[in-house]
């Protein structure tokens, strides 16, 4: 069996192990009417579906690869997805007319198949880790890693938070080097 | 609307020429008369055209011949006061409650979950139990609801990536992923919520 299909298999191996409880369903619910209410505030009603569908993609997405956070590319694969699926909400004709649920999902699983292929082409050397203790994933590292070099410089920073290096290799390396200033 | 004829309502003269009878009306109050007034009463109590509601309004041509045989007849609309129509005789109403939960009914069939649920119960109808029954119920399902037979043996097609390969691959997907089918049919719910109460609002009356 190819490689391809094989790294499929274990995606959607993975997607099904992940279950929404009825709590879940019915905020969702509640959330989802209260954003068509927004975007029908707007005027835009017709984009309310799509909009909400590729969100919830993008976290199923995020939801598989979740275990590659430490990386930046991570973060900027799932920025650059998100931004690739405004123009398909923005420029296709979606209806407002009612359209099966089976069909919808249809769709989003032909987005679920092709999203994960991206982390591929932008991350073919990731290798997935473990987490040393105290390490942040990259948004929070990044953050932590800013503030400590604003507060004091480079050096004011704890051990623990020196982890982050892991997490950002090449704005800890930046910073050292004295950052912006 | 209401009709009004000469002969029965206003008592109106016989035989009499309509273009003068038109000429008196005109000469009671021209404003009135085209409808720019509040409105008036000519001499013959005839009304003038009114622009208000109960005010009414009587066409200037009659019909008939002004005969006993054919009298003359003249046309008088009346506006009535609004009254509004009860919301379950609107039809506009009517009609958005009757297909919009009807719609949100069908897209909650993918809240049911997989495992358990309506799936088992086609299983155990085919006399099976517990797993066996779920993954019998599930082609059923998936059969009723017009999944290709591609689409039941899904895992060895996931690879395919011809068209027709890939509508299979995501018919499958959709089928055997639970938590795509779960967040389609909630948004699809509160999608198909908010537009039904669209539709009423949105309804006239």
């Amino acid at each position: 069996m190819p490689r391809l299909a094989r790294e499929i298999k274990d995606e959607i191996r993975g997607a099904k192990k992940i279950r929404l409880s009825w709590s879940v369903k019915l905020y969702g619910i509640t959330g989802s009417i209260l954003c068509c209410w927004l975007f029908d505030h707007f005027g835009r009603f017709d984009l309310a579906l799509p909009t909400l569908n590729c969100v919830a993609m993008l976290g199923c997405t995020a939801a598989l690869k979740w275990k590659l956070r430490w990386n930046a590319w991570f973060w900027i694969t799932m920025a650059i997805l998100a931004a690739l699926h405004v123009p398909l909400i923005l420029f296709v004709p979606w209806t407002i007319k009612w359209v099966p649920a089976i069909a919808i999902a249809a769709i989003d699983s032909a987005d679920l198949i092709v999203m994960p292929r991206f982390f591929r082409l932008s991350g073919s050397s990731w290798k997935d880790r473990k987490p040393l203790k105290d390490e942040h994933p990259f948004p929070s590292c990044a953050i932590i890693l800013i503030r400590g070099w604003r507060v004091g410089g480079w050096r004011t920073l704890s051990p623990s938070r020196r982890h982050c290096n892991r997490g950002c290799p090449t704005l800890s390396r930046f910073l050292r080097k004295g950052g912006p200033g | 609307m209401g009709i009004l004829t000469g002969e029965d309502s206003l008592n109106w003269p016989l035989g009499k020429n309509p273009t003068e009878i038109l000429g008196e009306i005109l000469s009671g109050n021209l404003a009135g008369a085209l409808g720019l007034g509040s409105g008036c009463e000519t001499e013959f109590g005839m009304p003038c055209l009114g622009d208000s509601i109960g005010m009414p309004y009587t066409d200037a041509v009659p019909t008939g011949e002004g005969t006993p045989d054919s009298p003359w007849t003249f046309y008088t609309d009346v506006q009535l006061p609004f009254v509004p129509t009860p919301w379950y005789k609107n039809p506009c109403i009517t009609s958005a409650l009757r297909t919009g939960p009807l719609n949100i009914g069908i897209d909650a069939i993918g809240l049911i979950p997989e495992a358990g649920g309506i799936v088992r119960v086609f299983g155990h109808q085919a006399g099976y139990v517990g797993v066996v029954a779920d993954q019998l119920g599930t082609k059923v399902i998936k059969k009723a609801i017009g999944g290709t037979a591609s689409a039941v043996n899904g895992d060895a097609n996931v690879w395919d990536i011809s068209f027709d390969g890939a509508v299979s691959t995501s018919l499958t997907v959709a089928g055997f992923i639970p938590v795509v089918n779960d967040f389609a049919a909630v948004l699809s719910v509160g999608w198909n919520i908010c537009r039904t109460g669209k539709a009423v609002v949105n309804c006239p009356g």
